[in-house]
């Protein structure tokens, strides 16, 4: 179990994240939503402890993460930014990277099976060889995903892992996603614009405003209300399908107009 | 580590396997072509020596004076150029990876500007540099190695904390890094020619001949100062190549992966600047051999810092073997300045580069 305990962060004497906690269970994939400035990416790099949180824990099974190595937090944490520099390696080398934490000298024998093995999970065992900056994005999404789960850990965070993929790429991302958490036992936490993506592949909901949550639970927890809170607008949610799809009911309106006259 | 890979599990597949043996096989190329350089290195030269000969002495036999042509002139200078195309060739590769930058090496960032400059102090003003009486201007015995090294460490360091205070205060581009390090070299080549200035004509021409870059100058001990540094380096820098490899996808993929991206960031530039500082303070600047050789077995091994970085070690060495041999054979019995060669050699390949638009991707 992941508990993140009274988390704040500030730049200067502004203050981004405001005593922020929740738990997460391993197997469960969660999304962090709201709108652009509510301290979604903060958040997750404090999690991750690429930042220095000005107070607050993370206690990954009870043992706080403040007092582990870099390296031993690599093998509980994995994390995959919005954006990869690629080096021109290939697709395995890549994967393996994500051994990292767990290699002494040089890959072991294991090292080599698992990521092998988090490869043929993202299906991209025939790209082996290929080079990842000449892949496509959708491509190198599943590379990163590969490496994350070879890293093995109980905690993956994702920074927006959709914003730059096509519909398809998309779905099939966050597809993985979830077989991230419910197959391989990992706790998933996802930063992610799309309502109705989360909606279709994450079990619980976060949503963040002003550096603090604003609301949390299931896909009940995703309501109109909630939604013109958080992003400012107003929304219907249907369901279709049987599937709860957010609609947002967005009125133009002509502030401009007398700019014009 | 290659013990390691050699127990590659069932599950690995062939195609990956035979990758990296290809790898290998570029290694043991180079090592090969290494090697071959040395002997044609160690045979040719104005007093003829054939390789039954040169075995001969090297096994303990031969006459006197194939002895004295052996071990005092030809076989110091083949070491001397092995190690510090070694030297410059392992800086250029990492700080081309710590950086983030393809132009970085140690004489583009005036680290070896720098070092040359504290290794003129020390020369000059500390009086590290005895002249050899016998042929005043050609011969510069160091009389304290250990003095003018650490001159050129400081110098060097000095060029390299600038540059990484650019890095860490301005997160500067690749070009402005070398913009700043054309300021630098600069800077430290107009401060050496100041020292110029004030020397006598003694120490004058000690410093000019001294500023060529000549392999043949350091003597055995200096050789072994060389190669204990580099070797020390070599090691730390192989024992961090997964660091490297995640570093090359960025910082916090790096951290994230558990990487102590300072920590590394801070000894690597240091060992960096030591090991081109040592080479410059013994040989004289050396342009582009750290520049150009991590960029030719890129083409050859990738950026896997498991082979890149013995391959570039190898290359290096390679070039500067390969430049001996020319500056040898250009104007016999003359010996043309080992710097001179290198640059001759490193400038078009570096135009080559900036034309092809690799060099600032």
């Amino acid at each position: 179990m992941i508990q993140v305990e009274n988390l704040s962060f500030s730049y200067g004497s502004h203050p981004i994240l405001q005593n922020v906690s929740f738990t997460l269970e391993q197997g469960e994939c969660v999304a962090i939503l709201g709108n652009n400035g509510a301290g979604k990416s903060t958040l997750i790099s404090c999690i991750s402890r690429l930042r220095k949180p000005s107070s607050g824990n993370v206690l990954i099974d009870g043992s706080p993460i403040s007092q582990l190595s870099r390296n031993q937090l690599a093998r509980q944490i994995a994390y995959v930014s919005q954006k990869n520099e690629l080096a021109h390696a290939t697709v395995f080398d890549a994967v393996l990277l994500g051994r990292k934490p767990h290699m002494k000298w040089g890959p072991s024998a294991v090292d080599y099976d698992v990521a092998e093995h988090a490869l043929r999970a993202v299906g991209m065992e025939d790209c082996r060889l290929r080079y990842v900056d000449q892949l496509s994005g959708g491509e190198q999404q599943k590379v990163m995903l590969a490496r994350a789960i070879a890293q093995e850990p109980k905690l993956l965070l994702l920074d927006e892992p959709t914003s730059s993929l096509d519909l398809r790429n998309q779905y099939e991302s966050m597809e993985l996603i979830r077989h991230c958490a419910h197959d391989h036992h990992i706790a998933v936490l996802v930063v992610i614009h799309d309502l109705n993506l989360a909606l279709r592949f994450c079990d619980r909901f976060l949503f963040l405003q002003g550096g603090t949550i604003f609301a949390s639970g299931g896909a009940e927890a995703v309501t109109p209300e909630n939604i013109r809170a958080v992003y400012g607008m107003e929304a219907s949610v249907e369901q279709f399908r049987e599937v709860p799809v957010v609609i947002p009911l967005f009125h133009r309106h002509e502030p401009c107009s007398a700019m014009y006259e | 580590m290659d013990l390691h890979s050699e127990q590659l599990h069932t599950a690995t597949p062939d195609s990956y396997r035979l990758f990296l043996r290809r790898k290998r096989l570029v290694t043991l190329v180079l090592l090969t072509a290494v090697l071959t350089a040395a002997l044609l290195s160690l045979t040719s030269g104005s007093a003829g020596l054939s390789l039954a000969e040169l075995a001969d002495t090297l096994t303990g036999g031969g006459t006197a004076q194939s002895r004295a042509i052996v071990f005092h002139v030809r076989l110091p200078r083949v070491a001397v150029a092995v190690v510090v195309g070694a030297a410059l060739a392992l800086a250029g590769c990492v700080m081309q990876n710590i950086l983030r930058n393809p132009l970085a090496s140690a004489s583009t960032l005036g680290v070896s500007q720098g070092a040359a400059f504290g290794a003129a102090l020390a020369i000059i003003a500390l009086d590290a540099g005895a002249q050899n009486a016998a042929n005043a201007g050609t011969a510069v015995t160091i009389s304290s190695p250990g003095t003018v090294t650490l001159c050129a460490f400081l110098g060097g360091l000095a060029t390299t904390a600038v540059i990484l205070g650019l890095c860490r205060l301005r997160s500067a581009s690749p070009s402005s890094m070398i913009l700043a390090g054309v300021a630098l070299s600069s800077l430290f080549s107009g401060a050496t020619t100041l020292l110029q200035y004030f020397a006598d004509d003694v120490q004058l021409s000690a410093v000019v001949y001294w500023t060529f870059g000549d392999l043949g100058r350091p003597g055995w001990s200096e050789i072994r100062l060389m190669y204990a540094v580099t070797l020390a380096a070599l090691v730390y820098f192989l024992w961090n190549c997964w660091n490297y490899n995640a570093l090359s996808s960025g910082v916090q993929t790096a951290k994230s992966l558990g990487v102590n991206v300072d920590l590394l960031s801070f000894v690597s530039m240091g060992l960096c600047t030591l090991i081109s500082a040592t080479a410059v303070a013994f040989v004289g600047i050396v342009s582009f051999v750290g520049l150009i050789a991590p960029h030719i077995v890129r083409r050859f091994v990738g950026s896997d810092y498991r082979f890149l970085l013995p391959c570039s070690a190898l290359a290096g060495s390679l070039l500067l073997l390969l430049g001996d041999l020319a500056a040898k054979a250009i104007l016999p019995p003359a010996i043309l300045p080992i710097g001179a060669i290198t640059s001759f050699l490193g400038a078009p390949l570096f135009l080559l580069l900036i034309f092809r638009g690799e060099a600032l991707k």
